[in-house]
């Protein structure tokens, strides 16, 4: 026979089930598209970032210190051509007589042309960074808005008060979501003395910019004395692998919600065509009476079911296509470049490819079982299928779905260990949903009372019908549901903890940075408020110089040795008390509370994550270097820190008798009881001691809850693709059972059954699947934000009933509505003529 | 035409084995028509199962158009089906996605051969449904859709024709004009006839009856 014969063939039987295969060809669509934008989105910020390199660093070579530059390093730089810009960053309160609120901002004192690449983007075109002289200042545009403040007012930064000249809209090479975390306040490098902010012990951040030739030799040579002075350098280059490894989580979150989406409808096409591949038994057996082999019969079905995907891959990418410029208005808040959106035809070919691949892999699956009915099916009708575990074209198609997805997932994370944890994660989690949405149909189906009415029963029964695809539909729409609504809780949840944190701590603001000579004026000013001074706690930076006899740098030059290198390099914040915190629990050895300078070394005790970090144990000694001065430690205890609460806590406790006289600050706790309190006396303490900080509880709250606001529009739109694929496959689901729903119907009503009683059981039917799916998806997604806020955010977490209800309640609804529309008007049709036009 | 030799056919159930046919014996000359019949259960489709080929006997031996078919392969007995044989079922089992034309094209095509569609039409006008030719099998009676399925076993002019009940699901006047149907299209083309039924009157239009009882040929009778 000629191979146009195939395709005669696979047009006239397919002709009559066209609509069907456009709605397996639409359970893809959503996959294909996900994965089609997802990776066009991520191209366009691979491009961006190449293409803005520059712009991210906002120069060729960036030194940044936490101390200020000694010449030696403008020395390097004395033979060359170059461009220099300095900043001088740092946290302090800044206040706004006109309104009289003040806020924690990011101060940042800058001079020369900075940034030399990209456009700081200000409210009056023309003005530069440059042109910031005098008592002029530049400051963020939404942080105008939280101080009630514009163009021409006022702003006290320290003990200068300043003339706000701009307002900024846009920084180069920074997130639009750090204004939010930190508001930004340009002031003049000049200026800086006069604010009086800087003092011994603020955490302050200096930094350098330069614009030349050769930047990557620079920074090369420059590499070892650096690393001594811990003085981070960065290239062009530096920044954008450092950038590309942050969003490597980005991508692949992105990715994986794509792919997820893809799996769920490629095996809802495959879940389709199960049911069409049953329906065409009887086909293939009259076909291989006629004398057509199995391999044959099969083809025709493969060129029907290709060009199902085909259609599928193309409306997919289509879509794809049509939603990639939805990305950048989603998370350009969260990235460093202006995303330049563009159609990656790579992107494209990839999903297409990929997304057709999968469909065809799964659609074959069920077809190649049906391949082998046996001619005997015309003689005899039977409904099984013929077997499948001697069939060895059916391991080769499930190894390719393996390898299939196994190659797609290296590709996506360049690592073979991590595609392999990511299949198998993928298998447990679909093993989990599935393992819990059959449990749920069991034990539904074994307490279900006998005494329920006949429709009700009747409807669960259909749960239950031959080829039923009840769990491809509670896992997928339960997917879906989870999704949705473990992001929802955990969002609630971390806001409620905030909140609940908050109302019932006696403490709700703290004052840092402290001195010891401003402490007695903060107190005073605490106590003109009318607010409790709860606990004041000195403490005392210090970094770390050698452990057990080796020095940091031999530690840090050791490649064998697993420590992490960011604790051996930072700035320690210690304390010292002669007791336990509230906060703290003694996990390991002994608390030693007092001690004297004399008896070196001197008996320490670590929290246990530092431990962790810097590989150490009881016994091992430390020595410090507190601002010139070494002091010989030995570990005697290892505490385990509660960092939920608020109040300071710290990574090394001196005991009392050594640090009382090394140079310090303090930390403040107090409450306040109202807004006015609140907002009364930090005017008070930004008027009398500008460089103290203070965090308000409150404020913090609200900015989480803007931050989170914008990550979860982001993550509920990437959980729609999983959502709405659920929904396809369920109307799928349902038109590829309406001919077995039809019959079932029209015996019911032959034998005297009422238009309103098979409604009633289709109604039952819809309302056993939603409210089971929304179950599955519901009980995990209570275990995993269980989880996450146990775990991963240390909090304890609270059943929130009415969000879990409502996300209950509005599930099913969706299910049962989109199965009642879609099984409607099949008790109208008088019983034989349904019989007749239906197949 | 057909040669069957020492054929059992057992199925396994658990452990338990049925034999459902055995020891059968018989050959059945070219362009003859004979009649298998038997209670239910005698092991009358399965027998005819078997002589087509849409089986493979436990052990025995059974010879299509002069091919012993025991030790050829599914596909090869599907050639040896497309080339040799046509079906009459007792259920039509026509593929209804195809119009009673396109149905009636089937065994033709497969074979590779094009442009079939006067005979196939030809053959339609033959049995009586000359205009109903764009219709599918919803849309025609039982009886219409037995002689479709008539139309389709003759078009590939088969050396050996096997039905299956041909008329057990047709009232009688029906049924009768079905035989005449398919005997007169056997006299017509020379068709060796292999028919299976209850019906004790369609047997005796058959030139020779094979009866069968619990898997056993219990009689063998020349129609005179």
């Amino acid at each position: 026979m000629s191979s146009l014969w195939y395709f005669k063939m696979a047009w006239r039987d397919g002709r009559s089930h066209l609509r069907r295969f456009f709605l397996f060809a639409a359970s893809i669509t959503i996959g294909i598209a996900a994965l089609v934008s997802i990776k066009s989105f991520c191209d366009a910020i691979q491009d961006s970032i190449e293409n803005q390199a520059k712009t991210l660093l906002r120069a060729d070579l960036f030194l940044e210190a936490s101390f200020p530059f000694d010449d030696s390093y403008n020395a390097t730089f004395d033979t060359l051509s170059y461009e220099k810009a300095e900043q001088v960053r740092f946290s302090s309160m800044v206040l706004a007589p006109k309104s009289g609120l003040s806020r924690l901002v990011q101060v940042r004192a800058i001079e020369g042309d900075f940034p030399f690449y990209g456009e700081l983007i200000l409210s009056n075109p023309g003005k530069r960074l440059k042109d910031l002289k005098g008592n002029q200042v530049f400051i963020d545009e939404n942080l105008a808005q939280l101080l009630s403040i514009t163009i021409g007012d006022t702003l006290k930064v320290g003990s200068v008060s300043f003339e706000i000249a701009a307002l900024v809209e846009k920084i180069p090479g920074e997130a639009a979501v750090a204004a939010f975390v930190g508001p930004r306040v340009f002031i003049p490098l000049e200026r800086i003395e006069e604010t009086k902010l800087v003092q011994k012990g603020s955490r302050v951040t200096y930094e350098k910019f330069y614009k030349l030739d050769n930047a990557e030799q620079i920074a090369t040579n420059l590499k070892e004395k650096a690393a001594t002075d811990r003085v981070r350098i960065q290239t062009v280059e530096g920044r954008k692998r450092s950038l590309g490894r942050a969003l490597d989580n980005l991508y692949s979150f992105l990715n994986l919600v794509g792919f997820i989406a893809l799996l769920m409808g490629a095996v809802g096409v495959g879940s389709s065509v199960q049911v069409y591949a049953r329906q065409k038994k009887t086909t293939i057996a009259i076909l291989r009476c006629l004398g057509v082999s199995s391999t044959q019969a099969l083809s025709i079905f493969i060129i029907q079911i290709s060009f199902m995907g085909l259609i599928g891959a193309l409306v997919g990418t289509l879509i794809g296509v049509s939603i990639v410029p939805l990305f950048p208005l989603l998370f350009s808040d969260f990235i460093p470049v202006t995303i330049e959106s563009s159609i990656s035809f790579w992107a494209l070919g990839k999903g297409f490819g990929i997304g057709l691949l999968l469909t065809l892999l799964f659609a074959l699956l069920p077809l190649i079982q049906a391949r082998r009915t046996s001619p005997l099916a015309t003689l005899r009708i039977t409904d099984e299928m013929p077997s499948i575990w001697n069939d060895l074209l059916h391991w080769i198609t499930v190894s390719a779905i393996v390898s299939t997805l196994f190659v797609f997932t290296f590709f996506q994370t360049n690592s073979w260990l991590s595609a392999l944890i990511f299949c198998f994660g993928l298998a447990i989690s679909f093993s989990i949903l599935a393992f819990t949405a059959k449990c749920l149909m069991i034990l539904t189906r074994k307490f279900f009372p006998s005494n329920a009415s006949f429709t009700t029963r009747q409807g669960l029964a259909n749960l239950y019908r031959p080829n039923n695809q009840t769990l491809l539909l509670l896992v997928s729409i339960g997917l879906g549901a989870f999704l949705i609504m473990t992001l929802l809780l955990t969002q609630q949840q971390l806001l409620n903890q905030l909140d609940i944190t908050a109302q019932q701590s006696d403490t709700n603001m703290v004052l840092f940075d402290v001195q010891t000579d401003q402490k007695e004026t903060a107190i005073e000013l605490l106590e003109k408020n009318g607010m409790p001074l709860r606990a004041a706690t000195p403490i005392v930076t210090m970094t770390l110089s050698e452990i057990n006899g080796g020095t940091v740098q031999s530690i840090m030059e050791d490649t064998t040795r697993d420590i992490r290198r960011w604790a051996l390099r930072r700035e320690y914040r210690s304390s010292y008390r002669n007791h336990l915190a509230t906060s703290e629990t003694l996990t390991k050895g002994e608390f030693i509370g007092e001690s004297d300078f004399a008896s070196q070394p001197i008996p320490i005790t670590v929290e246990e994550f530092i431990v962790r970090d810097l590989s150490i144990s009881i016994g091992d000694t430390l020595v410090w270097d507190v601002q010139g001065i070494p002091i010989q430690t030995y570990i005697t205890g290892i505490r385990k820190v509660d960092w939920q609460r608020v109040e300071p806590n710290f990574y090394v406790i001196f005991p009392s008798g050594i640090l009382e006289n090394a140079p310090q600050f303090w930390v403040l706790l107090t409450q306040f009881t109202s807004k006015e309190q609140s907002i009364s006396v930090k005017k008070d303490l930004v008027s009398s001691i500008p460089n103290v900080s203070v965090i308000d509880l409150n404020v913090i709250l609200d900015t989480v809850d803007t931050i989170l606001q914008k990550i979860s529009l982001a993550i509920q739109f990437m959980a729609f693709f999983s959502m709405l694929t659920g929904i396809i496959v369920l109307i799928s689901s349902i038109l590829s059972s309406r001919f077995q729903r039809v019959k079932e119907s029209v015996l019911l009503r032959t034998l005297g059954a009422s238009k309103k009683q098979i409604e009633r059981i289709l109604l039952s039917e819809f309302l056993f699947i939603g409210i089971l799916a929304t179950a599955t998806g519901l009980i995990l997604s209570v275990l995993a934000t269980w989880s996450l806020i146990e775990f991963v955010f240390q909090s304890s977490f609270t059943f929130d009933f009415t969000l879990i209800l409502s996300g209950f309640v509005g599930t099913a609804f969706l299910t049962v509505g989109i199965g009642w529309l879609n099984s409607r008007g099949l008790s109208d049709e008088p019983p034989l003529q349904v019989l007749r036009n239906e197949e | 035409m057909l040669k069957v030799t020492n054929v059992i056919q057992t199925y396994k159930s658990g452990n338990k084995s049925l034999t459902v046919l055995d020891s059968i014996n018989f050959s059945i000359e070219k362009g003859s028509i004979t009649a298998i019949v038997g209670p239910s259960g005698s092991g009358k489709t399965t027998l005819l199962g078997l002589c087509a080929g849409l089986d493979r006997a436990s052990s025995g031996e059974i010879e299509l158009a002069g091919t012993p078919m025991s030790n050829l392969s599914e596909d090869q007995r599907a050639k040896l089906r497309s080339e040799h044989v046509g079906f009459v079922f007792q259920s039509f089992q026509l593929i209804p996605t195809l119009t009673a034309l396109e149905n009636v094209l089937v065994p033709i095509e497969i074979k590779g051969i094009k442009n079939g569609g006067n005979q196939a039409k030809a053959l339609l006008e033959r049995v009586g449904l000359g205009d109903r030719t764009h219709h599918y099998p919803t849309q025609l009676s039982g009886g219409e859709q037995q002689r479709v399925a008539i139309a389709r076993a003759f078009i590939n002019q088969p050396k050996i024709l096997f039905a299956d009940e041909p008329t057990g699901n047709l009232d009688n006047a029906t049924g009768n004009s079905i035989e005449d149907l398919i005997f007169s299209l056997n006299k017509d083309i020379g068709t060796t006839l292999v028919l299976v039924t209850h019906d004790l009157d369609l047997a005796k239009r058959a030139n020779r009856i094979i009866r069968l009882h619990a898997g056993k040929i219990v009689e063998d009778t020349i129609n005179v």
